[in-house]
C-alpha cells in the first residue's frame, strides 16, 4: 500500500512538466467555479437571511377595499348560510386552495379590525371553520377600539328593532349550559374585556399589534382596545349588515418567501384586482425585492452550473492529452507484475491528487479574488465559502475520474501486451 | 520449467481474425538459453507474451514451473508474472519519469519488498549490469544500450526463474547489442533460464538451442 501511494506521488512529481500546465489551468477554472458558486450560495444565504430577519408579525397581508357590504349576498342572519362575496378577504375557495397548495408552507392567522367605527360583521361559523384550520380556537381575538364599542353601545341602545334589541344585550358572560352569552346582571350595559380585565399572558399579541412587546412604545395601542373571543362572539352576536368594514388582515409566516410570493400572486390573480393583496408597504417592497433577487438567482444558478460544466469538460480534454502516456505507464507496471486494480487505482490516486492540489490552489485564488473585490460585492459573496469549497472539491474529484475514464476503461479491458503493442 | 502443448492464439478485430499461434508445443528445461528466430509476423512475439503471462491464449495447455496457467485467476497471473518471469522488451519500456534505480525497484515494490531492501537489491542489479554510476539517471539520460541494461536489471529484480527477451538488441548498435548479449550469456551461465526472440542469426547464436518459427508454428533446429 505504501508503494502504491509512493508511486502515485512519484508519478505526479516526476511528471510535473506534463501535469503542471493542465493543473494550473484547472486551478484557474476551479477558481472561477469557486467564485461563481460562492456568489450563488452567498446570494441565496443573503436572501434567506433577509427573509429570516422579517418578523412574523411584520408580514401582514392586507386586503384593502371599502364601501358598503353587500347585504344581499352576505346575509349574516341565517347562521351557516353565509357566502363571502368577491370582496371578502378570503373566500372559502381561497382557503381551500391555500389549504391544499400551501399546506405546511403558509400559516394563516387573521385579525378583524373595528376601525373608525366599522365592525366585522360578515363572518359566520361555517366560514370560520375554514379559517379555523389555520387559527386554533381561542388563539384569535376580535379587536376593536374602546371608543368604538361605546359608539356601538349607544347605537344599539337607540335601535328599535328586535334584532338590535338582541344585540343590545351583547354580552360577555358565557352561559355554558346553553352555549351562549347572557347579559350581565340583566342590564343593558355592554361589558367588554379590556386589556386590563383579562390575563393575556398566554396570548401572543404580536399578531394583533406589531409593537405589542416593543418597549419603545409603552403606550401600546392595544391598551385602548377591547378583546372579544371570536367563537363566543359569533355564537351570540348577529350584527346587521349596516356596518362597513375595512382593513382586514391576515398574517402569514415569513419563513418561506417563495410561498408568500406565490400566495400574493394567487390572491391577486384570483380576485382580479378587486381586492389587492400585499404586505404592509415597506414589507411589500422588501418582499418584492427579495422576489426579484430570487428570480435573479434562478437565472444565475443554472448559468453557473453550465459554465462550471463547460470548464470541467475543457479541462478533461486537457487531461486526456496524456492518456496515451498514462496507458503506457499502466502497461509497463502491469508487465512488471502490478495487479491491474493496483495500477488503475494508482492512476486515479495520482489524478485525484493533482486535481485536489489544483482545487486547493483555486481556493486560494478564489479567496484572494473575493477578498479583493469584497467591497464591490457588498460582502455578500463571502458568506458561503464552505459550500462553494465543497462543490469545488467535488468537481475536482469528478474531473479526476472523468479525465481518466478512457485510459481506465481501455486499460481494464486490454492485456499489458496489447497496450504496449498499441503504443 | 516450461511446457507448452497445442497453444493457439487468435487476434480478433471486429470481423477480422488472425491466428498468431497455431498449436505451439514446446518444452524448455531449467537453465536453457533458447532463441527463437523467425520473420516478422510469424508469431514469435506473441509466443513470448503468452509465455510471459502478458497475454492470454485461446487453446492448449501451458505449465509454468508445473502450474497450469490457463484458468489461473488474474491476480495469481500477476503474482506469477511478478515473481517468476522477467521480461525484456525491444523498446526497453522504462518509465521515463523514474530514475534507473526506481525503474529497477518497480517489480520489487509490487512484490511487497520494503524500501531499504528494494533499494539495496536495485543497486546490486545496477552493479551487475555495469551501471552503478547511473542510478539517478532517468532513461532519457541514458544511451539505448544502457537503457536496455536497466531493463534487464529490472527483469531480474525478483530473481525470476524465466527471463524472456523480445528482440533485446533490435534498437541497439552492434557494439551495444553485443554487450547486451554477453550479459544474457553471463546470466545464463549463472543459472538463468532464457528465451530470446530475434530475427538476427548472430544474436540467435548466443543461445544453446535455436528454434525457428513460421506462421505460428515452431520448428526446432
Amino acid at each position: 500500500m505504501r508503494y502504491f501511494w509512493n508511486t502515485a506521488v512519484k508519478t505526479i512529481t516526476r511528471a510535473l512538466p506534463v501535469y503542471l500546465p493542465p493543473a494550473l489551468l484547472m486551478a484557474a477554472g476551479f477558481a472561477v467555479v469557486y467564485v461563481l458558486f460562492s456568489g450563488v450560495f452567498s446570494y441565496r444565504d443573503h436572501i434567506k437571511q433577509s427573509i429570516g430577519a422579517v418578523d412574523l408579525s411584520d408580514v401582514v397581508v392586507t386586503a384593502s377595499f371599502s364601501g358598503s357590504a353587500d347585504g344581499a349576498m352576505n346575509s349574516p342572519r341565517i347562521k351557516g348560510l353565509y357566502t363571502p362575496g368577491p370582496e371578502a378577504i378570503l373566500t372559502p375557495e381561497d382557503l381551500e386552495y391555500i389549504g391544499e397548495a400551501f399546506a405546511g408552507r403558509i400559516r394563516l392567522r387573521y385579525i378583524f379590525g373595528f376601525v373608525q367605527g366599522t365592525i366585522t360583521n360578515y363572518i359566520t361559523p361555517d366560514y370560520l371553520d375554514l379559517i379555523g384550520n389555520f387559527a386554533p380556537e381561542g388563539d384569535d381575538w376580535l379587536l376593536c377600539g374602546r371608543d368604538e364599542i361605546e359608539s356601538i353601545r349607544a347605537l344599539l341602545l337607540l335601535a328599535p328593532n328586535d334584532e338590535i334589541g338582541f344585540a343590545r344585550s351583547f354580552p360577555f358572560d358565557y352561559d355554558e349550559e346553553r352555549g351562549v352569552f347572557t347579559p350581565i346582571g340583566g342590564g343593558n350595559e355592554i361589558t367588554v374585556y379590556a386589556i386590563e380585565d383579562v390575563d393575556f399572558s398566554g396570548v401572543d399579541l404580536s399578531h394583533l399589534d406589531g409593537n405589542a412587546y416593543d418597549d419603545r412604545f409603552p403606550d401600546r395601542p392595544y391598551r385602548h382596545m377591547v378583546f372579544i373571543p371570536i367563537k363566543h362572539y359569533f355564537d351570540v352576536y348577529r350584527p346587521t349588515d349596516r356596518w362597513y368594514r375595512q382593513d382586514r388582515q391576515m398574517q402569514v409566516s415569513a419563513a418561506d418567501p417563495q410561498a408568500l410570493s406565490d400566495l400574493f400572486i394567487y390572491l391577486n390573480t384570483a380576485h382580479q384586482g378587486e381586492v389587492l393583496y400585499s404586505g404592509k408597504s415597506h414589507i411589500a417592497e422588501y418582499l418584492q425585492k427579495i422576489n426579484e433577487e430570487m428570480r435573479m438567482l434562478a437565472v444565475i444558478a443554472p448559468v453557473t452550473v453550465l459554465v462550471s460544466v463547460i470548464i470541467l469538460i475543457n479541462f478533461m480534454g486537457l487531461q486526456m492529452l496524456s492518456v496515451k502516456r498514462r496507458k503506457y505507464a499502466l502497461a509497463v507496471q502491469m508487465a512488471c507484475g502490478a495487479p491491474r486494480a493496483s495500477v488503475l487505482g494508482g492512476l486515479l490516486a495520482a489524478s485525484a491528487i493533482t486535481m485536489l492540489a489544483s482545487a486547493v490552489l483555486a481556493l486560494g485564488l478564489g479567496y484572494a479574488y473575493l477578498a479583493r473585490f469584497k467591497p464591490m460585492l457588498a460582502e455578500a459573496a463571502m458568506t458561503a465559502r464552505a459550500e462553494a469549497a465543497a462543490i469545488l472539491f467535488g468537481a475536482a474529484l469528478l474531473a479526476a475520474v472523468l479525465a481518466n475514464l478512457p485510459a481506465l476503461v481501455r486499460a481494464a479491458r486490454m492485456s499489458p501486451a496489447e497496450i504496449l503493442t498499441e503504443q | 520449467m516450461i511446457e507448452l502443448s497445442g497453444i493457439t492464439k487468435i487476434y480478433r478485430n471486429k470481423n477480422l481474425e488472425f491466428q498468431a499461434l497455431r498449436g505451439v508445443s514446446l518444452t524448455i528445461g531449467e537453465g536453457e538459453f533458447v532463441t527463437v528466430m523467425g520473420r516478422s509476423g510469424c508469431g514469435k512475439s506473441t509466443l513470448l507474451t503468452v509465455l510471459g503471462l502478458m497475454s492470454r491464449f485461446d487453446d492448449g495447455a501451458y505449465l509454468l514451473r508445473g502450474q497450469a496457467v490457463k484458468d489461473m485467476p488474474s491476480r495469481e497471473i500477476c503474482r506469477m508474472r511478478n515473481r517468476h518471469v522477467g521480461f525484456v522488451f525491444q523498446s526497453y519500456n522504462l518509465i521515463n519519469e523514474y530514475s534507473a534505480l526506481e525503474n529497477i525497484e518497480m517489480p520489487l515494490g509490487y512484490a511487497g519488498v520494503g524500501g531499504a531492501a528494494r533499494r539495496r537489491r536495485a543497486k546490486e542489479l545496477l552493479e551487475t549490469v555495469g551501471l552503478s554510476d547511473k542510478a539517478r539517471n532517468t532513461p532519457l539520460q541514458l544511451s539505448g544500450g544502457q537503457q536496455q541494461r536497466v531493463a534487464i536489471a529490472r527483469a531480474l529484480a525478483n530473481r525470476p526463474s524465466l527471463l524472456l527477451a523480445d528482440e533485446p538488441t533490435g534498437n541497439l548498435d552492434t557494439g551495444s547489442g553485443q554487450e547486451i548479449m554477453s550479459l544474457f550469456k553471463t546470466l545464463n551461465e549463472q543459472g538463468a533460464t532464457i528465451l530470446l526472440v530475434t530475427h538476427d542469426p548472430l544474436v540467435a547464436s548466443y543461445g544453446n538451442r535455436i528454434l525457428h518459427m513460421t506462421d505460428g508454428l515452431i520448428e526446432e533446429e
